[in-house]
């Protein structure tokens, strides 16, 4: 029995994949050979750190073999059992969806009614009457990606696109840019050559709503965790501030403040008086970059509109911090070389998903300035990014339009929309319910702070309302807001017809009309650098996030699946049905799309198509004589900007606001939304729309915080991976369902009957969740902590807005944009009650249900 | 370690330009240690990537097209 | 040549990598040395954690990734009937799937609990160090170079918490971190010689936090804290940091400590307190003298 040794990159990290026979016998790390390069090293502080000869990818990259057998695979094509292609698009039994079960169909009568239907649809209403949507990072490589084959689809066929929110990183996009420009990062910084800045410099690191450990760099893995363990050796004090003391924080803090969730931009205020009251800030350097300091000052200190001062008693009273413990973070903060920031890109974190988010996002980049941002051992810099690599290699990550088989070079003619009516993704059921839905803004925004503000109405003048929805890759029944509006929306005779293409059968699958069974991309050829997300584009060089740089071939290591089939296969078929089927894969099968990735890159310069091939990865060397230019080191020293990804205004030393410099009364505000109460000129900590102010606190008194999971990416592996359900942190599997854990204060929990292990109801107006107590120090005393992104959705009633035992907090969180003018998303303001539950537990129907005997064939 | 006046940004991005050989190039990268192009022929992008040393005299012959 | 494992808590991050890998090799397939391990039920390397403190001021986790030791003289080994336990030569303790069939005292007689039972096939289960794979020649041929072959659980661990190497060899990267770090063998194996060794499990600890009189809303770095064990004899001493913190690691469990909490200008402050349990104090509100 010879093993076949093939690569792939999955969103956990690069694996090396064991086949026997056409079997996946086992995932493992890549284990560098003697033949790849040295990796770097770092001296620091009398030491030389370089890193393992291993790639670290994530736990859940060690479960792709059990995710592509998974029990909940989408097998077949499948037709919903009580659908009726109706020639007006009415009477379809709308209705029940989410609660019928499904036949099973052939590719030829499932892909020959979506043709019709798309035909149908778009010559009743016109083009933009169809619309499609993706999850993020169904799959990982540059073939599959969405910006890719989906987008090549769907542009040639003319449709409604689903403009998605800067879900990840919400406060920093419409928040960032208006202090310290950073627009085309998406309001992050850059953390060019701040690990080698760290190791050599800096004495305390501010871990704000950061957990590293969890968030694993984005999709790096463990790339990073060394990095902190070495900081940590070296003396390094670790400040994590966050309402849960994550799991990097309860390994590794030396000091954990809880503030009430949504309350830390409180926090930076009273940081920021202390250090005005003693003097402790770089005055030379706020007097050379700082905008209208002394209007802020006044206001910090109580000379503002308000008269409020921002003192650590006040700040105490909001965080439920000691104020003698603020004073002690200000001087500690200070009076050391200190780098922090919230997040793994310094600018995520789930503050930033409060709706005071953008305010924080603001504050804590002041708070930053104050302290000379950009000296060394000084920055935004969260010890997930900045290892030393090569820039002068070009190869394209997903968001590079470059790097995308939609567009040139790599397809010979790109594919343009012909439709210019756009939804917003975190309303699209109001849109749908309503048949009228504004907005400001461009989703991500990375192309200039304008975008921000254009002005968006669905239906567009002159357009049709959308009548057919695909939907492709896992589900948001866990990821969006107040998600049981997705409910409503599904079963809305609105939507004439639904198709849902994914690998498992999760949570929004069981609303389409008809599903179409995807591969995981070790069924199919692929092309991938590891956590590159784009050179040139949003969080240019995250590859930083690694310690080693790798390309990967992503060879087919198994044939798809059951009749599931390749993204690119579904696509390119359905074209061909359409008669474009030519025109769409340009005679390119999607290895020869791989080649042209290597071709059209630095790759084909470093290794041979036949030699990348054969190994299955390259290992990009760092330069033994690399120069080092540190993040924001420009700024502050105020010379021409020389790190990568920059702007040319950045090689006047300015930065990418209006001024040039970090406003601390945001002129960029001033000029376009000088009224804005969620977002004011001058930024400010400001009461929750739901929060402990709010006269719904009376009913519903604690606060959900739904932080980016530990235990899954996105909604993908929880579902499908059943090894993840005996992580006692994760899940407990009681009478047939995994139970999400909730955390719990101690003090609550007695106050509330509730036991560790107890299952719990977790409720407010919208809606209710089970989930299993974990009783718990680790939560603030008004906290409740569970995870978000639960890709298990499994109401008591299916196809109803009714309780939920899979977990799925989001049908709590509110569907309200962070403000008026700012359309973030806020479901870390979340209210909400908590009590044991007395009742008889439901039934676990989730496996009966979900697999229909028909997908189980 | 200031650096005088970057020759990336004297191209723009996504601009045309064209050299002594009579070659017309597409800047698709223009950033300190990467600026590349694509040659372009017929409208199109061919060939691989040309990968441009700032200092060479390659940079310096190229003439901005429309 | 005995090749062991080091299992480093301190540097366990609780990533769950080790724990995937076992189960990505083992559930579902029958090797040289085991039966296939269920899907479910079994976890042949276990994370074990557990919350230390009992307040929010001050909490930490504790992770003890707990595997079978592969012990000099097994328990298991004892109890088997018919040979159904054996040791290999290097020491790797290992089941016979076969022999072993309806021998449920095999896994009762484990003293860290990583002997499962498996219900349908009615024998006993455990790690087998992954030994089928470290003797087979053709297992990452392809990488040339047999060192870079270790057990699942250790490739995959992205944070030096499992070390692997040969136990005999004292310059060995595995010797010399047993040599350098706390050797905290598991409940029920201190007195047995074992191929996998514990370092770093934490006993309990003891903290709190400094501050001037309540009113000034101040820490008060700098005092200190001197802890006394009358039982036996054993004094600790430490000062409170930027953050009025103080803590003391590695206190022996189960004892009466007495503290003493001093700093110039105030009056001293007295507890006692029992290492049953990681505590925190107090927030110790100094009075001025």
């Amino acid at each position: 029995m010879a093993e076949k040794i093939t690569h792939s990159i999955c969103v956990g990290g690069p694996i090396a994949i064991h086949t026997v026979d056409g079997v996946i016998r086992r995932i493992r790390p890549v284990v560098l050979d003697n033949n790849d390069p040295k990796g770097w090293t770092i001296k620091a502080r009398g030491e030389e750190f370089t890193p393992t000869r291993k790639l670290q990818p994530g736990f859940i990259a060690m479960t792709e073999k059990n995710r592509a057998y998974s029990y909940d695979r989408i097998r077949y094509p499948m037709i919903r059992e009580d659908f009726v292609e109706t020639p007006d698009g009415q009477n379809r039994n709308t209705e029940m969806r989410g609660k019928s079960g499904y036949r099973r169909a052939s590719w030829d009568e499932a892909l020959d009614l979506i043709v019709r239907e798309i035909k149908r649809i778009q010559g009743m209403y016109g083009k933009e009457s169809v619309t499609a949507m993706t999850s993020s990072h169904h799959s990982w490589g540059n073939v599959g990606y969405k910006l890719s084959t989906f987008a090549r689809f769907f542009r040639m066929l003319g449709y409604t696109e689903v403009k998605d929110n800067p879900d990840s990183w919400e406060g920093f996009t419409w928040g960032g840019p208006h202090t310290y420009g950073y627009y085309w990062r998406l309001g992050g910084t850059e953390a060019f050559d701040l690990l080698e800045d760290a190791l050599q410099n800096v004495e305390t690191m501010i871990m704000w709503s950061h957990d590293p450990d969890t968030t694993r760099g984005g999709y790096a893995g463990n790339e990073s965790t060394m990095w902190r363990h070495w900081l940590n050796d070296l003396g390094v004090q670790f400040i994590y501030i966050d309402p849960f003391n994550n799991f990097s924080s309860v390994k590794q803090a030396d000091k954990w403040l809880a503030p009430r969730p949504g309350t830390d931009a409180a926090l930076c205020e009273a940081i920021a008086y202390v250090w005005l009251t003693e003097g402790t800030y770089d005055k030379e350097y706020i007097a050379k970059h700082g905008h209208r300091f002394d209007e802020w000052c006044d206001f910090i200190l109580g000379n503002g509109a308000d008269r409020l001062a921002k003192t650590p008693k006040w700040c105490e009273a909001e965080t439920g911090i000691p104020a003698a413990d603020i004073k002690a973070m200000a001087r500690r903060w200070a009076s050391t070389k200190t780098m922090g920031g919230s997040g793994m890109r310094g600018g995520f974190g789930g503050v930033c998903r409060t709706a005071n988010g953008t305010e924080f996002a603001r504050t804590m980049m002041l708070l930053f300035a104050m302290q000379g941002m950009g000296k060394p051992g000084q920055n935004v810099w969260s010890g997930s990014t900045g290892a030393p690599m090569d820039y002068d290699f070009w190869f394209g990550g997903y968001s590079d339009p470059l790097a995308q088989i939609a567009n040139e070079p790599i397809a010979d003619k790109t594919a343009v929309n012909s439709v210019t009516q756009k939804l917003y993704r975190t309303n699209l059921p109001e849109a749908i319910l309503n048949g009228h839905y504004e907005w400001y803004g461009e989703g991500f925004c990375g192309g200039g702070i304008d975008l921000e503000f254009t002005e968006h109405i669905y239906p567009e003048p002159g357009c049709s309302k959308v009548h057919m929805f695909w939907r492709y890759g896992g589900t948001f029944m866990g990821t969006m807001l107040d998600t049981n509006k997705w409910v409503k929306m599904y079963q809305s005779s609105e939507l004439e017809f639904v198709v849902n293409q994914d690998i498992h059968f999760h949570g929004e699958a069981r609303f389409a009309d008809v599903v179409l069974p995807a591969c995981t991309n070790l069924e199919r050829y692929d092309i991938g650098e590891l956590c590159n997300s784009g050179n040139g584009g949003y969080q240019s060089h995250s590859q930083t996030g690694n310690s080693w740089q790798i390309v990967v071939f992503q060879d087919k290591a198994i044939e798809p699946l059951w009749e599931s089939r390749s993204d690119y296969w579904i696509f390119a078929e359905t074209a061909k049905r359409l008669g474009w089927g030519e025109e769409f894969t340009e005679g390119r099968t999607e290895l020869d799309w791989c080649k042209r990735f290597w071709e059209k890159s630095d790759l084909c310069d470093r290794i041979s198509w036949e030699d990348f091939t054969k190994k299955g990865y390259y290992i990009v060397p760092v330069p033994e004589d690399r120069i080092r230019r540190p993040g924001f080191c420009w700024f502050a020293e105020g010379y021409a900007c020389d790190t990568p990804n920059h702007k040319p205004f950045q090689e006047e030393g300015k930065l990418g606001t209006f001024t040039g410099k970090f406003e601390f009364v945001s002129e960029s505000l001033l000029y376009w939304a000088p009224h804005d109460e969620a977002r004011t000129p001058i930024a400010s900590y400001k009461r929750s729309w739901e929060g402990h102010h709010s006269i719904k606190a009376r009913k519903y008194p604690f606060h959900l915080i739904s932080p980016h999971p530990r235990f899954d990416y996105h909604t993908q592996h929880n579902s499908s991976t059943p090894w993840f359900w005996e992580i006692p942190e994760n899940r407990e599997y009681i009478n047939g369902n995994p139970y999400l854990v909730a955390r719990v204060h101690p003090e609550k929990a007695a106050e509330k009957g509730i036991k560790d292990g107890d299952i719990i109801e977790l409720f407010n107006e919208r809606g209710s969740v089970l989930c299993v107590a974990r009783v718990t120090y680790r939560v603030e005393v008004n906290t409740i902590h569970a995870y978000g992104s639960s890709g298990v959705y499994n109401p008591v009633v299916p196809g109803e807005m009714s309780q939920d035992i899979g977990g799925c907090v989001n049908v709590l969180t509110p569907g309200r944009l962070m403000g008026d003018m700012v359309p973030g998303m806020a479901p870390n303001s979340t209210l909400m009650d908590v009590r044991k539950h007395e009742d008889c537990l439901p039934l676990g129907q989730m496996f009966e249900y979900k697999l229909d005997k028909v997908a189980r064939g | 370690m200031a650096n005088t006046i970057m020759i990336q940004h004297m191209f723009k991005k996504d601009g045309f330009y064209k050299a002594p050989d009579g070659k017309v190039y597409k800047i698709v990268v223009s950033e300190i240690w990467n600026l590349r192009a694509f040659e372009i022929q017929n409208g199109k992008m061919t060939g691989p990537m040309v990968k441009i040393h700032p200092e060479s005299d390659l940079a310096k012959s190229l003439v901005e097209v429309e | 040549m005995r090749l062991g494992i080091a299992v480093d808590s301190r540097m366990c991050m609780a990533c769950y990598c080790c724990f995937m890998a076992c189960k990505d090799e083992h559930c579902g397939h029958d090797s040289a040395l085991s039966a296939a391990q269920p899907m479910m039920g079994q976890k042949w390397i276990d994370v074990r954690e557990w919350e230390r403190g009992d307040s929010s001021r001050r909490v930490k986790t504790a992770s003890v990734p707990t595997l079978c030791a592969h012990c000099k003289d097994p328990a298991c080994m004892k109890a088997a009937k018919d040979g159904a336990v054996y040791k290999r030569e290097g020491g790797v303790v290992i089941i016979d799937p076969e022999k072993s069939k309806g021998q449920k005292q095999i896994a009762d007689a484990c003293p860290i609990g990583v002997v499962y039972w498996n219900e349908e096939l009615e024998i006993p289960q455990k790690c087998t160090m992954c030994a089928e794979l470290l003797e087979d020649p053709e297992y990452l041929s392809y990488l040339g170079d047999r060192s870079l072959v270790k057990p699942r659980c250790v490739e995959a661990c992205p944070n030096k918490a499992l070390i692997f190497g040969d136990l005999d060899d004292p310059n060995s990267e595995i010797s010399k971190l047993i040599a350098s770090e706390k050797n905290t063998p598991l409940p029920g194996l201190e007195d047995e010689k074992t191929l996998v060794k514990w370092l770093n499990v934490p006993t309990v600890y003891l903290a709190g936090t400094v501050y001037q009189p309540k009113e000034l809303d101040e820490v008060l770095p700098g005092a200190v804290v001197k802890l006394t064990c009358r039982e036996t004899g054993e004094t600790w001493q430490t000062e409170s940091n930027y953050f009025g913190d103080w803590e003391v690691e590695w206190l022996p469990k189960n004892k009466n400590i007495e503290i003493v909490i001093e700093a110039k200008g105030y009056k001293p402050v007295t507890y006692s307190a029992f290492t049953d349990a990681d505590h925190y104090v107090d927030m110790t509100y100094l009075a001025k003298a």
